[in-house]
C-alpha cells in the first residue's frame, strides 16, 4: 500500500505523467532493489508552549520559533510536538553508487527517497499524534523550517533539543541543511479539544 | 588489566533533571552552575567510580560559537578534579556534523578542532582522554590521531551502535575494533546505544578482536518519552546484573551512559566486588577494513581487484589524467559486484601529482564502494596522506628489503596501523623459491623488529614472467607454500605478471592461480571480472602446462638459419664451425644470423611467435657470436649503446632482452644494470660518447626517474639519442620525459639502434 503511494508521489517528483508505464516500472524496480538501503528512524518530543508572542517559545527547551506563519500554526496550541526523521546515510551512498553505473536509476531512487521519506515520516508521526489525540488533543500538521517565513536555521535548534545527532544520526550543516539527504525536521501543534 | 576500572554514569540526563533545558549546552553549566556539576561528580565518586568524565563532551569550537571553549574545558577538568576522583577523563564527543564526503566538514578542520581540545584538556590536568558516542569511524580516527599526536595521555574510544548492530554511518563493531586497535587506542568499546542487555551482541564481537582493554558504558535501558522527557528505566539491579555478565565476557572498564545514576554505578561495583577481569585471549588476525567492512585474510581465499591501476590500461590512464572520477568509480563498482573483497589502488602516473590524486581517488572510491583498499604506492608523501585520511585500516602495497624502502614505508604503516605487504625483493631479484623464502624470512624479521605486528605482514613472493624463465611459476608457488607453512603469514601475488609476453595469457594465469591457491595463497591480486579466474576461485582445478610454449620444433632445425628460427642452441656450434669453412665471421653474421633474427622478429611483431621464442633465437645467435669472437670484442670502452634501468626500478628483464637482441645484431652494449642513478648514466656517456642510450622502467612510479636522467644527460651536454621502453611506457610518455625514441619492444629497439648507429659505424667484431 505504502509502495503504491510512494510510486505515485515519485512519478510526480520525476515530472512524469501518471500512467507512464516505463517510468513506473523503473521506479518500482528501484524501490524493490534498494529497499535495503532505507533505514528510517524518527525521534519526537513534546514541549509545552510558553509564549506565542513575539515568538513561540516552549518550557523545558531552548527552541524559539519566529515568524507570522509559525505563530498562526500555533494559534490556540498548548504543546509543540517536535519531530526529526531520517532515511539514513546508506540511502545517500546507494544514490551515489547508482549515479556512476546506472544514472537513470540513481535519479529514480532520489525521487523514491523523497516520496518514501515524506510518507514514512507521516506514518510514524501519525502514531504519536494518535496517542496525543487519545489524551484529548487535536494535532495539526508537521510544519518544517524553510516553509513560510520560518527560517532554515531552526532545524539546528530542533535537532539539538531532540539530541537528534546521537539518537538517530541526523546532522545539520551550518547553512541549516539536513544530512543524511532524506531527512525531515518539523513541529506539529497540539491543541486541547474543548468540551 | 589486573583490576576493573570503574567509570561514572550519565552527566547530560543528570543535568536535565537539575534544570538543563533540552538543546542547551550541558557544558555551559561548568560556568554557570559549577556546584551542580561538582555534586554530580561527587555522587559518582561516592558510589565507587574510579574515573569521572569531565563535563566537556560537547566542548568544541565547531559547536560552541558563543562560549569560550578553553574556559569551558579548564573549568570542566577543574570541577572534576575537585570531586576527589582517582582519575579525570577529558570527555570528547563528535562535531555533530558529517565529515566529507558524507558531509561538509573536512578532516583537516576536524583535526584542528580536536587538536585544540586535546591539548587544552591535557594542560588542564586530565589523566585520560575518552572519545565517546562516536558514529563516524573517520571522525573517530581523526580524534584519536589528534589525541595521540598532541598529548601523552591514554586514549579510550567508544562508539555507539543501533539495534542493527551498526553505527548510524554503518560501521560494525568488528570494523571499529580492528581499526581503532590498529591505530593505537588504549581501550576500545561501546557506550550509549541501547541498554546494557541489547548491547550484548555488540560486546561479544568487540571482545573477540580487541587487542587492548575493552570499555563498556551503556544506557540504563532503551530511551522512552515520558511527559515530554526522555527517560531510561533499567533499575540499578537490572543494569548491574547485565553488566556483571558483560564483565564475564572479558570487559575490563565499565561505567554507564544516559540514564545511569550513582545508584547504577554503586550496584555495578557491588555486583563485581571481589572479582577480577577475565583474561581474554585474542587470536592474531590479518585484516583490512573500510568504514563498514572487515576482510580477514588467511581463511577463505580473498580476491584483491587489480583494475584500479593504470599500468597497461589506456582508458584508466586517460581518466586519471583528466581527473574523470566517474570512470574510476565505475571500475570500482564493477569489481565489487564481480566479487572482489579488497581493491588495489594505484594512481602513479608521471603527469599527475600522486599525493593529491591518490587521496582524491581513495576518498571517492571509499565513499562509493564498501570494500577495504590496498594503497599501491611507493611515494612516501602520497602514501602518508592517503593512509591518514583513509576511513579504516588499509593494506600498503608494498615494502621490500632495500633500506630506503624500509625507512620510508614502515613508519607510515606503523603509525596508521596498516597491514603491510612485504615484497620478496632487495639487493637482488630472487629466482628460486629458496631465494624468495629467504627474503620473506628477512622481511618478517626486519618488519617485526621495526614495530610491525607479525599478523599485519603479508608476503608477496614476487611473480616473474615465465616468458623469460619457464621455472618461475613453479618457483613462486613453492615459495608461497613454504612462506605459508613455515612463516605462518598471509600471502598475496600479482597473478597476471606470470604470463607477461606470453600467448594465451588468461589460460596461463588461471592455471597459475589454481596452482598457487593449492599452495596456500591467501589473496590473489587479479581482475575479478575475468570468468576463467572465477571458476578457479570456485574450486575448479587446472594444471599449468607451459611446455608447448617452450618447444620449438627443434628436430626440423637445419643450418644456422634453422637453428635461430627454432631456438636450437645445442647444434649451433657445429653449424658455425661448418659455415666458417666457407665464410668470414662478418659474412656469417650478415648473411645467416641477421636475416634469421629479422625473420623471427617479423613473426614476433605479427604475433605469430612470442617472447620465449624470440629469446631462444637470441640465445642461439649469442652462442654463435661467442664462437666467432676475437680478443677485444668484449671491450665496452666504445659501446654503440648504453643501457640502464633507471633509479628506483629493479625490473630489468626487459632491458636484458633488449641487450641480448642488440648484441645478437652486432651492437656493442654497455649495460649499467638496474636502479641506476642519473649521475652514473651521465658519467658513462662522458667516458664513452655512445651515440645511443636506452633507458627502461617497469613501474609508473619510476618513469619520473627517466625524465630526470634525460634532463641530466642534456644538462651535461650529451648529444646521444635516448630511447626509452618498459611496460608502462607509451609513445606519449616518451615525449613527456624528453626521449628521442620509444622502444615498444626489443625488436623495435633494434630498429632504433639501426637508425641511429649506421652499420659502418658499429663496433662489430670484424
Amino acid at each position: 500500500m505504502l509502495d503504491d503511494v510512494v510510486i505515485k508521489d515519485a512519478l510526480h517528483y520525476l515530472g512524469a505523467r501518471e500512467g507512464d508505464k516505463d517510468a513506473e516500472a523503473l521506479l518500482r524496480k528501484v524501490l524493490n532493489d534498494c529497499r535495503g538501503a532505507f533505514c528510517p528512524r524518527q525521534i519526537t518530543a513534546f514541549f509545552p508552549v510558553d509564549k506565542t508572542f513575539p515568538a513561540v517559545t516552549f518550557t523545558g527547551c531552548e527552541i524559539v520559533l519566529e515568524g507570522e506563519s509559525i505563530r498562526r500554526h500555533f494559534s490556540g496550541a498548548t504543546e509543540g510536538l517536535f519531530s526529526a526523521f531520517t532515511l539514513g546515510i546508506s540511502f545517500d551512498k546507494k544514490v551515489r553508487e547508482l549515479s556512476f553505473v546506472r544514472p537513470a536509476e540513481s535519479v529514480a531512487l532520489n525521487a523514491i527517497g523523497s516520496a518514501y521519506a515524506e510518507r514514512k515520516a507521516d506514518e510514524m508521526l501519525k502514531e504519536v499524534c494518535l496517542k496525543k489525540e487519545a489524551e484529548g488533543f487535536k494535532t495539526n500538521f508537521r510544519f518544517c523550517p524553510g516553509y513560510g517565513d520560518l527560517p532554515l536555521g531552526v532545524n539546528a535548534m530542533i535537532a539539538a533539543a531532540l539530541n537528534a545527532g546521537n539518537r538517530i544520526g541526523l546532522t545539520v550543516t551550518d547553512g541549516g541543511l539536513l544530512l543524511p539527504i532524506k531527512s525531515i525536521v518539523g513541529v506539529t501543534a497540539c491543541l486541547p479539544v474543548k468540551e | 588489566m589486573k583490576d576493573f576500572l570503574f567509570f561514572d554514569g550519565a552527566m547530560g540526563t543528570m543535568l536535565q533533571a537539575r534544570g538543563l533545558k533540552a538543546g542547551a549546552f550541558p557544558e555551559s553549566f561548568n560556568l554557570t552552575h559549577p556546584d551542580v556539576v561538582l555534586n554530580i561528580h561527587k555522587s559518582f565518586v561516592e558510589a565507587g567510580a574510579d574515573v569521572v568524565s569531565a563535563n566537556t563532551f560537547g566542548a568544541n569550537p565547531f559547536k560552541m560559537k558563543d562560549l569560550d571553549v578553553t574556559e569551558v574545558i579548564n573549568r570542566g577538568i577543574e570541577i572534576a578534579k575537585a570531586s576527589g576522583a582517582k582519575k579525570v577523563a577529558l570527555d570528547v564527543g563528535s562535531h555533530g556534523a558529517l565529515l566529507e564526503p558524507n558531509g561538509t566538514l573536512s578532516f583537516e578542520e576536524a583535526y584542528e578542532n580536536y587538536k585544540f581540545i586535546m591539548k587544552t584538556g591535557e594542560k588542564a590536568g586530565a589523566d585520560i582522554i575518552l572519545i565517546e558516542t562516536m558514529s563516524d569511524l573517520l571522525e573517530t580516527k581523526c580524534a584519536l590521531l589528534a589525541a595521540k599526536e598532541n598529548t601523552s595521555l591514554p586514549v579510550y574510544v567508544t562508539m555507539t551502535y543501533m539495534e542493527d548492530g551498526r553505527t548510524f554511518l554503518g560501521t560494525d563493531p568488528v570494523t571499529a575494533t580492528v581499526t581503532l586497535c590498529s591505530l593505537g587506542a588504549d581501550a576500545v568499546g561501546v557506550n550509549c546505544s541501547l541498554g546494557a542487555k541489547d548491547t550484548l551482541p555488540v560486546i561479544r564481537e568487540i571482545v573477540k578482536y580487541a587487542t587492548c582493554p575493552v570499555i563498556v558504558q551503556p544506557n540504563a535501558g532503551l530511551p522512552k518519552i515520558k511527559d515530554g522527557m526522555t527517560v531510561y528505566d533499567d533499575t540499578p539491579e537490572q543494569f548491574s546484573q547485565t553488566m556483571a555478565e558483560i564483565a564475564g565476557l572479558g570487559v575490563e572498564i565499565l561505567g554507564g551512559c544516559c540514564g545511569t545514576t550513582p545508584e547504577h554505578i554503586r550496584a555495578l561495583k557491588e555486583a563485581l566486588k571481589g572479582k577480577k577481569p577475565v583474561t581474554r585471549v585474542v587470536k592474531p588476525y590479518t585484516a583490512a577494513t573500510s568504514a563498514t567492512k572487515t576482510v580477514f585474510l588467511g581463511g577463505e581465499t580473498k580476491v584483491i581487484g587489480e583494475r584500479l591501476n593504470p599500468t597497461g590500461k589506456k582508458k584508466l590512464k586517460a581518466a586519471l589524467i583528466a581527473g574523470d572520477m566517474d570512470y574510476l568509480l565505475h571500475e570500482a563498482i564493477d569489481q565489487e559486484r564481480a566479487g572482489a573483497d579488497i581493491l588495489d589502488l594505484n594512481v602513479g602516473l608521471p603527469e599527475i601529482d600522486e599525493a593529491e590524486m591518490l587521496t582524491r581517488v581513495m576518498k571517492e572510491v571509499s565513499a562509493t564502494v564498501s570494500l577495504p583498499l590496498q594503497l599501491d604506492c611507493s611515494n612516501p608523501a602520497a602514501l602518508e596522506r592517503a593512509c591518514r585520511l583513509y576511513n579504516g585500516k588499509p593494506i600498503i602495497n608494498s615494502v621490500n628489503m632495500k633500506p630506503e624502502s624500509l625507512d620510508a614505508i614502515v613508519p607510515i604503516a606503523k603509525k596508521y596501523g596498516a597491514a603491510l605487504i612485504g615484497l620478496c625483493l632487495g639487493e637482488t631479484m630472487p629466482k628460486t623459491h629458496e631465494e624468495r623464502f629467504e627474503y620473506a624470512k628477512r622481511l618478517v624479521r626486519e618488519l617485526t623488529k621495526r614495530g610491525i605486528k607479525k599478523n599485519d605482514i603479508i608476503i608477496d613472493c614476487l611473480v616473474l614472467t615465465i616468458a623469460t624463465d619457464e621455472t618461475q611459476a613453479e618457483e613462486t608457488a613453492l615459495a608461497v607454500k613454504q612462506v605459508t607453512e613455515d612463516l605462518g603469514v598471509c600471502t598475496v601475488l600479482g597473478v597476471s605478471n606470470v604470463s607477461f609476453g606470453m600467448p594465451d595469457r588468461l589460460k596461463i594465469n588461471a592455471a597459475f592461480l589454481s596452482k598457487c591457491l593449492h599452495a596456500g595463497l591467501s589473496a590473489p591480486i587479479l581482475n575479478p571480472l575475468v570468468e576463467e579466474y572465477a571458476e578457479v576461485l570456485q574450486g575448479k582445478l587446472l594444471t599449468l602446462d607451459t611446455s608447448s610454449y617452450f618447444t620449438f620444433d627443434r628436430e626440423d632445425a637445419e643450418g644456422i638459419r634453422g637453428m635461430v628460427l627454432s631456438g636450437a642452441v645445442g647444434g649451433v656450434e657445429n653449424a658455425v664451425k661448418e659455415a666458417l669453412k666457407t665464410k668470414t665471421p662478418i659474412e656469417i653474421i650478415n648473411e645467416e644470423f641477421i636475416p634469421a633474427l629479422d625473420e623471427i622478429g617479423v613473426r614476433f611483431e605479427k604475433g605469430e611467435v612470442f617472447l620465449p621464442r624470440l629469446i631462444a633465437a637470441a640465445e642461439v645467435v649469442k652462442k654463435g657470436m661467442d664462437l666467432m669472437k676475437k680478443d677485444g670484442d668484449d671491450d665496452d670502452s666504445r659501446p654503440d649503446v648504453i643501457l640502464a634501468t633507471v633509479k628506483g626500478d629493479i625490473h630489468d628483464i626487459g632491458k636484458n632482452i633488449v641487450k641480448m637482441l642488440l648484441r645478437s645484431y652486432g651492437f656493442k652494449v654497455l649495460d649499467l644494470g638496474k636502479d641506476v642513478p642519473e649521475s652514473t648514466v651521465v658519467d658513462a656517456w662522458k667516458k664513452t660518447h655512445a651515440p645511443l642510450i636506452g633507458l627502461s622502467a617497469l613501474m609508473t612510479t619510476t618513469v619520473p626517474s627517466m625524465k630526470s636522467t634525460i634532463d641530466a644527460l642534456r644538462a651535461a651536454g650529451s648529444d646521444a639519442k635516448v630511447a626509452v621502453g618498459g611496460a608502462v611506457l607509451t609513445e606519449e610518455y616518451a615525449k613527456i620525459v624528453g626521449a628521442d625514441f620509444y622502444g615498444k619492444d626489443a625488436r623495435a629497439t633494434v630498429k632504433i639502434a639501426e637508425s641511429v648507429v649506421p652499420k659502418t659505424a658499429r663496433n662489430q667484431g670484424e
